[in-house]
């Protein structure tokens, strides 16, 4: 059976739904258009699995080879021998052009919540004053208006890092953004579905950004045009999963569980009020 | 995008003087010394002068020196005249250009199965097959006049950029195989340079 070997990149996809599959395989794909770097054989298996909206142990530990040879090409791979680089490897790449700000021995996660606040910072310039103030109040912050000037994107960015779900909804805005402007689909939230239903207005924005964010940040290599959207992509689905806890002990759950493997509890019940 | 003439003095007193620090002949030990400027004034029958104002940058003075005096110093240095005015932007665009270069020569491949590579054209079809060009407006969004504007310009400097770059580098081809090479190297650098 074919193995993930990425620590960054084995819980992210061997706990990911299809439909989160999906996307990443479309941004692989380019739709199933293919590309210049992968092979027509590797392009089908993927497509298929797409189509068919099951993707085995192996096509998820193909999706994640794939993603590592696309950082190979952007981090010239060549002089490696043809091998992939380490997701950690492509998402501190990204980071590093786009000049997202993260210790230099954040986590995965931690590079990944940087790049997406600094595609966020990059959007919030094309906003209109509207737009800003329903991001502000998606967040649960108050926007102060034009005046409040750089000040006020520190004030967001507080507020996303204070607010619960902060983290999860600004990946989930930024991926669905990105989803939209390259792929022409949004993500589909099931449960999280409500929490999620304003925020397709920051898709014009946010898709603008990407736009721009080739030229923008030296990203003009083909192989950016994978890595970018891809990492994007799986930072939404690792907060997604970083999301998912027991309602009970807080465990977090595996992607699809019906009860929690630490105290069994019921996944979506909610717990019991103490007596 | 072009360098402004006092970014440019600025490259070349940088460049000159990075240069001469090592053209020197080697010391006993065998490593670089600098090229003492008598020796380059003699070399290249250039004023000391001069080329103590080629090396030094200075805001307020605009340096203009001619095609024979860069000729005569990179000749000495034994450097195409094109590596005294390459700034950092250049080098690190160079740089990126052969890093892609495996990707554009496989979409030169996939065209050349299916039509000629004739013409500088061939290389904006490689950008094209490369899916880097043209930049598209994000799906589902309608995109302002403004936006619209901002993105054909950028279309169009990038063709124009891409369409110079492979005139200029096709027309050293020897035979269809390095006109093929060239023509994919000039669409790698054009996809680079225009992100300057």
């Amino acid at each position: 059976m074919a193995l993930i070997y990425d620590t960054d990149l084995v819980e992210v996809l061997t706990s990911a739904d299809a439909e989160d599959l999906s996307i990443l395989t479309d941004h692989i794909t380019d739709k199933g258009d293919g590309r210049l770097s992968l092979s027509s054989d590797t392009c089908k298996k993927l497509v298929d699995a797409r189509v068919a909206g099951e993707f085995s142990a192996e096509i998820r530990a193909l999706i994640g080879e794939e993603l590592q040879r696309f950082g190979g090409n952007s981090l010239v791979n060549l002089m490696r021998g043809g091998t992939g680089v380490t997701y950690s490897e492509i998402a501190r790449d990204v980071a590093d052009h786009v000049k997202a700000k993260f210790p230099t021995k954040a986590e995965c996660a931690e590079v990944e919540m940087a790049i997406l606040l600094r595609v966020l910072e990059q959007a919030y310039e094309q906003m209109t004053e509207e737009e800003k103030k329903k991001l502000f109040e998606e967040f649960g912050a108050f926007y102060k208006g034009e005046g409040a000037g750089p000040a006020s994107m520190a004030s967001l960015i507080a507020a996303i890092k204070l607010s619960g779900f902060g983290f999860y909804k600004l990946a989930a805005v930024v991926a669905n953004a990105v989803a939209k402007a390259l792929l022409g689909r949004g993500l589909g939230f099931g449960a999280a579905a409500a929490m999620m239903r304003g925020i397709s207005v920051f898709a014009g924005p946010v898709g603008w950004a990407i736009t721009a964010i080739w030229t923008a940040f030296d990203l003009a290599s083909p192989a950016y045009r994978v890595t970018v959207p891809c990492v994007i992509q799986i930072a939404y689905m690792r907060q997604k999963r970083l999301s998912q806890k027991c309602s009970t002990c807080s465990a977090p759950l595996q992607g699809g569980a019906k009860f929690c493997a630490e105290c069994g509890a019921r996944v979506g019940v909610p717990a019991l009020p103490a007596p | 995008m072009s360098a402004s003439p006092y970014a440019l003095s600025q490259i070349l007193a940088a460049n000159l003087t990075a240069a001469l620090a090592v053209a020197g002949p080697a010391d006993e030990y065998g490593q670089p010394r600098r090229l003492m400027s008598t020796q380059l004034q003699r070399e290249t029958k250039i004023a000391r002068s001069t080329l103590r104002t080629l090396k030094t940058y200075s805001k307020t003075r605009e340096v203009n020196p001619d095609l024979q005096t860069l000729s005569r110093i990179a000749n000495a240095l034994g450097i195409p005249v094109a590596f005294l005015l390459l700034g950092p932007h250049e080098w690190q665009a160079l740089l990126r250009a052969v890093d892609d270069i495996a990707h554009m020569l496989n979409a030169a491949d996939k065209l050349e199965e299916e039509a000629s590579l004739a013409g500088p054209q061939a290389a904006v079809q490689i950008l094209r097959r490369a899916k880097v060009f043209p930049f598209v407006a994000p799906s589902q969004t309608d995109a302002s006049e403004l936006q619209q504007g901002a993105l054909d310009s950028l279309n169009e400097s990038r063709r124009r950029t891409t369409l110079v770059a492979a005139a200029l580098a096709q027309a050293a081809a020897r035979d269809k195989k390095s006109h093929k090479r060239l023509t994919a190297f000039a669409a790698s650098l054009a996809n680079q340079t225009a992100a300057l």
